[in-house]
């Protein structure tokens, strides 16, 4: 052994929380969930406390130590909360955020 | 008609929901149908903190508060539809009266459980699409759907229609939100939830395709000159009775060592179905006999229901009472008749007393 395992007590923490965001229906949002910590790590995405279904409007993307959820042609009904959750062997660690839509306008 | 009864059924089943919430596995149902209640603002708790509301389920309903009367009303509905299609059926789809013990509400999953999923679920959708266009929901309005082939050129189209779009996908993401939950105190079976989703699935399809356009004339006193037509949902008394039909026909499963849900051959029929249709329901076990009281399965047993004497269809005493036998009661109902108009001006009736025989299950 090099010594270094006093150095390499597996960790984990977020970098960021999420924010929440008011949109309108048609744009765009999109979540970033960052943590640092002992690799692998492994990124969920839940909507409402159920797994976020990827679809042609819903995309994530996952890097090392990020990842990305980004929804397109928002409709009302994505309104929801999001929550990330990130964990490895040491832990786990959580942030959510709520998307809200602005009501629809009269007459529409 | 609805019998009468079902509505005090209903006043029961509201009143003893709190206690048998821990009970039942399905019992959040009659939370949702008590949401338009705490709504009315007599209740203490926040609407969404209602005990028996998943935590996904807590966190639409905060975002959809204006959905939760709809949501109930639908619910309501429903039981009330399936109650009529169930009439004199051992299973039918209500209370028992002292025990405040759920009916539409299953632990096991029978084909009663797959039937109640469905109506549930296409009530909910119902309602939503119907309020959707009647403006009383702020995030959504008239259906936008494009006009059917079925509808002749020269009519006008765009109406405004019940909007089953949104109805559906609402009704996906609360209903069905339960059954998909990253929980892990929650003793997960993921069969059962399988189940689930696809009889809610099956209740919402049906309930989407037959809608039909509906039609409105206009012109100079009643001529049919001009015709505008629209989308309307299906009633749910016709939606009750497709899924009666589905009910007959329903189809076992079970789960698979890759976690989905498998056809099961039926060793009673000849045909051997290789597929289910996304509009048949499905269930993984027998249904119980539904004769006795049994809290283990969740059944009320028959005990104390009104049979009809002589008669072989499941309402006969026979049937109905399990071989039990029956009592007779004479019931004796008074009425005014032979009422008469006296000048002026006053209506002077008799009184009447007409005596039946009542036969209860013993």
């Amino acid at each position: 052994m090099e010594g270094t395992s006093t150095g390499q007590r597996p960790y984990i923490r977020l970098t960021s929380q999420l924010r929440n965001a008011t949109k309108s229906s048609g744009d765009e949002v999109r979540f970033k969930c960052e943590a640092l910590g002992t690799p692998p790590l492994k990124f969920i995405w839940l909507k409402n406390n159920g797994p976020v279904e990827k679809t042609k409007r819903v995309k994530i993307r996952d890097k090392e130590n990020s990842s990305r959820l980004v929804i397109t042609q928002l409709d009302v009904l994505d309104s929801g909360y999001y929550q990330c959750i990130v964990s490895n062997p040491a832990a786990s660690v959580n942030t959510t955020s709520v998307l809200r839509l602005f009501p629809l306008q009269n007459g529409l | 008609m609805i019998p009468r009864r079902t509505n005090w059924i209903f006043i029961v089943f509201c009143l003893h929901l709190i206690q048998v919430q821990s009970l039942l596995d399905a019992s959040w149902w009659s939370t949702v149908a008590q949401l338009s209640t705490a709504l009315a603002g007599h209740n203490v708790k926040p609407v969404c903190e209602l005990p028996g509301l998943s935590p996904g389920q807590a966190q639409v309903c905060e975002l959809f508060k204006d959905h939760m009367p709809a949501v109930s009303i639908g619910a309501q509905n429903a039981i009330q539809e399936c109650q009529r299609q169930f009439t004199g059926h051992r299973w039918n789809c209500s209370t028992h009266y002292s025990t405040g013990m759920l009916g539409p509400i299953h632990k096991m999953a029978t084909r009663e459980a797959a039937f109640t999923y469905a109506i549930l679920s296409a009530g909910v959708t119902h309602e939503i699409g119907r309020r959707c266009k009647q403006g009383l929901l702020t995030s959504c309005g008239c259906s936008d759907e494009i006009k059917p082939k079925n509808v002749p050129n020269d009519w006008s189209w765009g109406g405004c229609g019940d909007n089953v779009e949104y109805g559906y996908k609402f009704s996906r993401d609360f209903i069905d939100i339960r059954e998909k939950e990253h929980d892990p105190k929650r003793n997960h079976d993921n069969g059962r939830s399988l189940m689930n989703r696809r009889n809610n699935e099956a209740g919402r399809k049906i309930l989407k395709r037959h809608r039909k356009p509906k039609c409105k004339c206009h012109g100079v006193s009643g001529a049919c000159n001009m015709k505008t037509c629209w989308m309307q949902l299906p009633s749910m008394e016709q939606v009750g009775k497709i899924l009666r039909n589905k009910y007959d026909k329903a189809i076992r499963v079970q789960i698979n060592d890759r976690g989905n849900l498998q056809l099961l051959a039926d060793e009673t029929s000849r045909e051997r179905k290789t597929r289910a249709l996304p509009t048949d329901l499905v269930f993984m076990d027998d249904s119980p006999d539904y004769c006795r009281f049994d809290r283990h399965s969740g059944t009320l047993g028959t005990e104390g229901r009104v049979c009809k004497r002589g008669s072989t269809g499941a309402e006969g005493c026979d049937s109905l009472c399990c071989g039990r036998g029956y009592n007779t009661y004479t019931q004796e109902i008074k009425s005014k008749c032979n009422c008469k108009f006296e000048w002026c001006c006053k209506v002077v009736c008799q009184t009447c007393n007409n005596v039946t025989q009542v036969d209860i299950c013993k």
